[in-house]
């Protein structure tokens, strides 16, 4: 269910139809203080930061003449930057509305900065529920410090929301990481998904960190299972096989390359950040020029024509970005999708019988 | 006219809208469309010492009577009243 508001939801569309990059994802830096192994874009080589201080300053007043109003800031960890107060001061005062993206570990040293110019909201990844799982998976013993800046957060009145992706590493926690969001009353995502790590230069279709797509199915049934626990699921069973999955047709019907992009930390323009196909440089081409030739780009793609026919359509997400990822092109069925919504409705089919 | 807590003026896909900016307290902390001349009057409410001057110069803008004017200000004063976005 989407919990965007309705003016945000008119905005977009309007911009889609008149080509308007309204919202924008700056990926500030690829460095993280955390190391899991399923992340898409950190790694180790990472050094610094890549665009400079007046860089992405430039980049932003580009963008704001060009019609970005939402802004996501992201990473790597966005808040290990030294200049993120200053940046966020900035971009904040250019008239932004602002959302941003963190493993929460580094909040605490935000909390007056986030009281005098509020972001929008705060999506804070939660990868389990005690230190050990964060230790395996993150690398990092911050589980309580995420745990504390998350309370703080919410008790200055930031809102926030939490964000889970299950690995073969916490996905034995799914009812403690969903307690823990009920707990705190903030909202929550999961997803058993993790994109291959394309742009890591690992092979298409590779995650070392993710489940098989049978154990994917069974982690995103049983999360579904425990939110509704106290709910008849028979109801949210037939829902979630009436359809959730994105109306199928062979182009690109998100939001990505029509009405939003995505720069990452070295300057480049994507549709979305797991879609590296298409990259152009902004600062080569000028950020107007780079969004046109983005969103012609995006008009071109193909997606399989298969998945319009296949007949767990309604059931699936499958994108653009996940077909790249898992395949290496745009018009290949991304197998390790197709099983995942097979089994998912296999299971569901399951709990309407029983 | 004194503007208490800080309101960016853009223009958004074709829409005149307000964004928070410093010191907007969280309660505020969403976007506002205003009308055309929600942002006439946004753009020269710190131009002017009173409501009486807001009026001359909508006066001069706009194709519009005295009485409409005088009243589509107020209303849009007031809002922003309500909101503690002006004193």
């Amino acid at each position: 269910m989407s919990t965007e508001p309705k003016l945000s939801t008119y905005l977009h569309s309007k911009a889609i139809k008149n080509e308007i990059p309204i919202s924008g994802t700056f990926e500030l830096t690829s460095r993280c203080n955390f190391n899991c192994e399923m992340c898409y874009v950190h790694d180790d080589c990472h050094k610094s930061d890549g665009l400079t201080t007046e860089q992405w300053l430039k980049v932003a007043e580009d963008a704001k003449e060009a019609g970005t109003l939402f802004l996501l800031l992201t990473g790597g960890e966005p808040l290990i930057r030294e200049d993120f107060a200053y940046l966020y001061t900035e971009l904040k005062k250019m008239g932004f509305m602002i959302s941003i993206n963190t493993n929460g570990s580094l909040l605490h040293k935000y909390f007056d900065l986030f009281r005098q110019y509020p972001p929008s909201r705060v999506n804070i990844s939660l990868y389990g529920s005690d230190e050990e799982t964060y230790k395996k998976l993150c690398k990092i013993n911050a589980f309580s410090k995420v745990i504390e800046n998350i309370k703080e957060l919410v008790k200055i009145g930031v809102s926030v929301k939490l964000n889970t992706v299950f690995t073969d590493k916490n996905n034995h926690q799914y009812k403690e990481i969903i307690d823990i969001a009920e707990k705190l009353g903030v909202p929550i995502s999961t997803t058993a998904y993790a994109y291959p790590q394309v742009r890591l230069d690992k092979a298409f279709g590779e995650n070392l960190g993710r489940m098989t797509a049978v154990e994917a199915a069974e982690c995103t049934v049983n999360c579904e299972k425990y939110r509704f626990r106290n709910y008849d699921f028979s109801e949210r069973a037939k829902m979630l096989l009436n359809g959730q999955g994105t109306e199928k047709c062979d182009r690109v019907s998100c939001r990505a390359g029509r009405a939003a992009y995505w720069i990452t930390s070295d300057g480049k323009m994507q549709a979305c950040g797991m879609l590296p196909k298409i990259k152009l440089d902004i600062f080569e081409l000028g950020f107007q020029k780079a969004w046109q030739e983005l969103v012609a780009e995006v008009k071109d793609i193909r997606l399989p024509k298969k998945c319009i026919e296949c007949k767990f359509t309604k059931n699936c997400n499958a994108c653009a970005a996940m077909c790249y990822a898992e395949t290496g092109y745009f018009d290949q069925v991304p197998e390790y999708i197709c099983k995942v919504s097979e089994n998912i409705c296999r299971l569901l089919e399951r709990e309407l019988k029983e | 006219m004194k503007i208490k807590k800080e309101m960016i003026l853009r223009e958004i896909a074709g829409e005149n809208i307000l964004v928070p900016g410093a010191n907007a307290v969280l309660e505020l902390n969403g976007l506002f469309v205003v009308t055309e001349t929600g942002a006439f009057i946004w753009k020269n409410l710190t131009l002017v010492e009173s409501e009486e001057e807001l009026v001359e110069k909508m006066l001069d803008e706009y194709e519009i009577g005295k009485e409409t004017a005088e009243k589509d200000i107020a209303e849009f004063l007031n809002k922003l009243r309500d909101f503690g976005i002006i004193d």
